[in-house]
């Protein structure tokens, strides 16, 4: 994932919340976009069997639907959906934090 | 090498920029990648003075009043060593994609008063081969998406298919251009004399706001 798809992600997760549908996950996605990128675009990339992907044409790095909600995919140029985590990254467990 | 074309130009409709769109489309999934140059080296240099001096007509502040084009050849390995350097290596402050092209389209598209529709003809599902749009409903308002299956090739080189992608983003930003603006001749639409450069072979590295170089494969790099 390039720094600009980490930034646009963060604003989009700040939009959205930690559990946001997936039509509002692509709302908030457009919207980080369109306030971080002039003439900033989104773009369907592909599908899964869940729903299609949404994101970044250069990267590939993109949202799609999943059974917990939603989900960072990167798909390839191969056409491979590679799966980057959930739309929340995991937070270090707190025990680990006061070891 | 050509890519293979998963979309039918012939199916878009975009209203009064239908024929541009199709001609655009079309003359896109038709080239060539990474082949030999097939125009000289002054007929480049042209090329590209006309992309810089319809766009500084648009938008004066973007555009440095005078450009030094450069010209260099190679094969994958100076190719390479291009696109890391306009990527990792460019003075600080200057992209041309991001810094100039962008906001280019951006001023266009406000000027015009167009923004990514969300119904109408240009919209159709997810998928859906023979509309530009495809629109998500989400709780603060619906989104306008690009919905067209450009074609992607799995070149084994990350620098081909890098170079390709920006490549990609500015038929999109000349996709626009005629959208906002149907009634623009292809002539007068800066994003297409860089469409042609790239089918003509030619891979412009912009490093600077007045320098580019114009680079051109001895050998088919793919």
């Amino acid at each position: 994932m390039t720094p600009r798809d980490a930034r646009i992600l963060t604003l989009a997760r700040s939009l959205a919340g930690p559990s946001p549908s997936f039509l509002d996950a692509i709302g908030a996605l457009t919207t980080s976009v369109t306030r971080l990128v002039p003439a900033g675009r989104v773009f369907v990339l592909g599908a899964t069997k869940d729903g299609p992907i949404v994101g970044s044409w250069i990267s590939g790095v993109g949202i799609a639907p999943d059974q917990e909600g939603v989900t960072i995919v990167r798909v390839g140029a191969d056409g491979r959906v590679h799966p980057l985590g959930p739309w929340l990254p995991t937070e270090p467990r707190t025990e680990a934090l006061h070891r | 090498m050509k890519s293979r074309a998963p979309l039918d130009p012939s199916l878009y409709e975009a209203g009064p920029a239908t024929d541009a769109v199709r001609r655009l489309l079309t003359a896109y999934v038709a080239i060539d990648w990474y082949a030999p140059a097939s125009l000289s080296e002054a007929d480049a240099h042209a090329l590209f003075l006309r992309y810089h001096t319809l766009a500084r007509a648009f938008a004066p502040d973007l555009f440095a009043p005078r450009l030094e084009i450069e010209h260099a050849t190679g094969g994958l390995r100076e190719f390479s060593t291009w696109v890391d350097v306009v990527r990792n290596h460019a003075p600080r402050g200057w992209d041309w994609k991001y810094a100039v092209l962008k906001p280019l389209t951006q001023r266009h598209s406000d000027a015009h008063g167009w923004s990514r529709p969300l119904e109408g003809p240009l919209v159709g599902p997810p998928g859906a081969r023979d509309c530009l749009f495809t629109v998500f409903p989400a709780v603060d308002g619906s989104v306008g998406v690009w919905n067209v299956p450009l074609p992607r090739v799995d070149w084994p080189a990350e620098a081909l298919r890098f170079f390709k992608g920006y490549c990609d983003l500015d038929l999109f930003e000349a996709l626009e251009w005629q959208l906002a603006e149907p009634g623009c001749p292809l002539s007068d639409n800066p994003f297409v004399p860089l469409l042609e450069l790239y089918a003509a072979g030619y891979s412009p590295f912009h490093l600077t706001a007045h320098g580019v170089v114009l680079f051109r494969a001895l050998a088919p790099l793919t």
